[in-house]
């Protein structure tokens, strides 16, 4: 490894790793417990490891919710998944996410997918030997 | 669980609020007064910017921000950033902004009723 500056911007590790085409998987999901089956899907799957999941609160803003006018419905919580994939496994993977997180049933939620300009991998450290430990 | 194919909402784009805390029922107000979005979740978040510029008077500034995400179609984005961008009064130095991702492809549950009367209109 070279001295810190010698090496040119376009030749560093994340400038090359960035060039890797990736996409962006979004889930609004119902805060049903779904998002942890989908997390443990994806982990036991070994496909994808930069995931996370945060809640939030959601709003039908389209539905049908009888409300006084100028109001707003309740808001319920959800929970939002993000998930980065390569590009060439994005469409396989949102299939999969899909059905995995049961999204075609009334109140399943939402996915969407778009594409990063750029995204860094995410290396684990490997899982220290029994004898080390 | 029975196969059936994925009906994917192509043409949405995804609408990004963010504004001050407190400020997103104006947002989610005007977004239903227009009743061109399909869904929106919103979330807390620590923000910097408004803060740091007024130095020590910062303090006095909420650093909390509320971000506000909508599903919108590609071709009503601009008259929804338009009522939005009124709506929360974000011409206002400090009070938020809004930006666009552009969506691959969607999915979500479509009714079979909905989905028979789509097939009949292709």
């Amino acid at each position: 490894m070279t001295e810190k500056g010698d090496m040119p911007r376009e030749q560093s590790p994340a400038r090359q790793a960035g060039r890797v085409p990736c996409k962006l998987i979004i889930c609004i999901l119902p805060d049903d417990g779904t998002h942890k089956a989908l997390l443990e899907d994806l982990k036991s799957g070994g496909r994808v490891n930069r995931v996370f999941s945060q809640s939030c609160l959601g709003i039908d803003v389209f539905a049908d919710a009888k409300v006084k006018p100028g109001t707003l419905p309740d808001a319920y919580l959800t929970r939002l998944v993000q998930i980065v994939v390569p590009a060439k496994e994005a469409d396989a993977l949102f299939k999969h996410v899909h059905e995995a997180a049961r999204i075609d049933r009334p109140g399943g939620g939402v996915i969407l997918q778009t594409p990063l300009i750029a995204a860094t991998p995410y290396e684990l450290p490997e899982e220290p030997s029994p004898e080390t430990t | 669980m029975t196969e059936r194919e994925i009906t994917y909402l192509t043409d949405v784009a995804l609408l990004t609020v963010v504004v001050q805390a407190g400020m997103s029922e104006n947002v989610l107000k005007s977004a239903r007064e227009l009743g061109a979005v399909t869904g929106a979740v919103g979330y807390r978040v620590h923000g910097i910017g408004a803060r740091e510029r007024l130095g020590v008077l910062g303090v006095a500034v909420d650093a909390e921000r509320e971000v506000i995400s909508i599903l919108v179609a590609t071709d009503q984005t601009d008259i929804v950033i338009d009522h939005l961008y009124r709506g929360a009064k974000l011409d206002t130095p400090g009070s938020g902004y809004i930006y666009v991702t552009p969506l691959e492809r969607a999915a979500a549950y479509v009714p079979e009723s909905m989905r028979q009367r789509l097939d009949e209109g292709s």
